[in-house]
């Protein structure tokens, strides 16, 4: 959980640092009239299984932080794992307890598991009668929860969330400068909007450097 | 609605050096006593910048609720000496931020949490230097 803060007056964050924009601290932002009750529902009436298919940086591990509260909900029990580059095998066996006792497995970035893998995990979820929520970058034939498909519209309202506490140093025209418009990276925008927020800051707005180093 | 907590530091400035004692009050209000579980304070650093973040915990304690203390959202006070560093830093790529943090976890699972930051040390801050 991102804590509420009270900024110290001289120390100002960067409203694109990682603190404030990885999943869990930003919510997923729907690019329709869709809520994230609506995704749930959807879930359910689909018996737990589905996939959230995109490419990097479109916001799939944001869009499950988001949904992984409102699963949570009583009865609902999950386990939830987040996948590696490389990672070829869960993280724990299929006899571990929390996986035992779960009626809702979610794994982020199905696809790092090799082909065998993925497949013992979808016959140990059908023989449990476990539902089974996945994010990947291509399917992988599980029911589509969700295909992600941000584009400028999307960036520009998660850029004007990350700086409603802030001066408006980014502008929508600016979102539309770096947008990367090849491969819709989002997690890239960001980083470089970092960047541009720092170069942006104003000088006077910061402190004068102190002469000496001591008290 | 969520609990209501405070911090409150002895410096008003919010600003310390290595080796000074930060006195720290914080209370918890708002809130049935009877829904909180637990209060876990600490005075910690953490990294603030384009790449995951890492944190050093200096001081903590934790409070359960139990018979000896079913009223966790008393007022309660500690003081704990500050260590030579890290020392706050405000860079480019890398920020460097203090806090003291009170967390309450409630009895349904869900937890609030609340920073109160503090400066440690007196690193300038970084400048971009236009080529």
């Amino acid at each position: 959980m991102t804590p509420s803060t009270t900024p110290h007056p001289r120390f100002r964050s960067n409203p694109f640092a990682t603190r404030w924009t990885q999943p869990g601290a930003c919510p997923f932002l729907f690019p329709g009239e869709m809520t994230i009750h609506q995704l749930a529902i959807q879930l359910r009436q689909q018996q737990g299984w589905g996939q959230i298919v995109g490419p990097h940086g479109s916001g799939k591990s944001t869009l499950l932080a988001t949904l992984v509260p409102e699963l949570e909900k009583p009865p609902s029990h999950i386990a939830c794992y987040r996948l590696h580059q490389g990672q070829r095998q869960l993280p724990v066996s299929f006899q571990d307890p929390d996986l035992q006792r779960c009626n809702q497995v979610i794994v982020d970035g199905l696809e790092q598991l090799s082909r065998w893998s993925r497949y013992r995990l979808k016959q140990f979820c059908r023989r449990t009668s476990k539902g089974l929520l996945v994010t990947t970058h291509r399917s992988l034939g599980l029911p589509n929860l969700l295909a992600m498909q941000p584009n400028l519209l999307t960036a520009q309202r998660i850029v004007a969330y990350l700086q409603r506490h802030h001066d408006k140093v980014i502008s929508d025209d600016d979102v539309r400068h770096y947008y990367p418009h090849d491969s819709h990276n989002l997690r890239e925008l960001l980083f470089d909007l970092y960047d541009l927020f720092e170069q942006r800051r104003p000088a006077a707005a910061r402190p004068a450097p102190s002469a000496s180093l001591s008290r | 609605m969520e609990p209501l907590i405070s911090i409150r530091l002895d410096n008003p400035r919010k600003h310390y050096y290595s080796g000074d004692t930060l006195h720290c009050q914080h209370q918890v209000d708002r809130i049935d006593p009877a829904h909180i579980h637990a209060i876990e304070v600490s005075v910690l650093w953490y990294t603030e910048g384009k790449g995951e973040e890492d944190l050093g915990v200096h001081y903590f304690e934790r409070h359960v609720s139990g018979q000896q203390t079913p009223d966790l959202r008393i007022f309660k006070e500690f003081s704990v000496a500050l260590p030579m560093s890290p020392l706050s830093y405000e860079g480019i790529i890398i920020k460097i931020q203090w806090c003291t943090r009170v967390r309450v976890f409630l009895r349904n699972g869900t937890e609030h949490v609340h920073d109160q930051p503090f400066l440690l040390g007196n690193i300038p801050v970084a400048q971009i230097i236009e080529p």
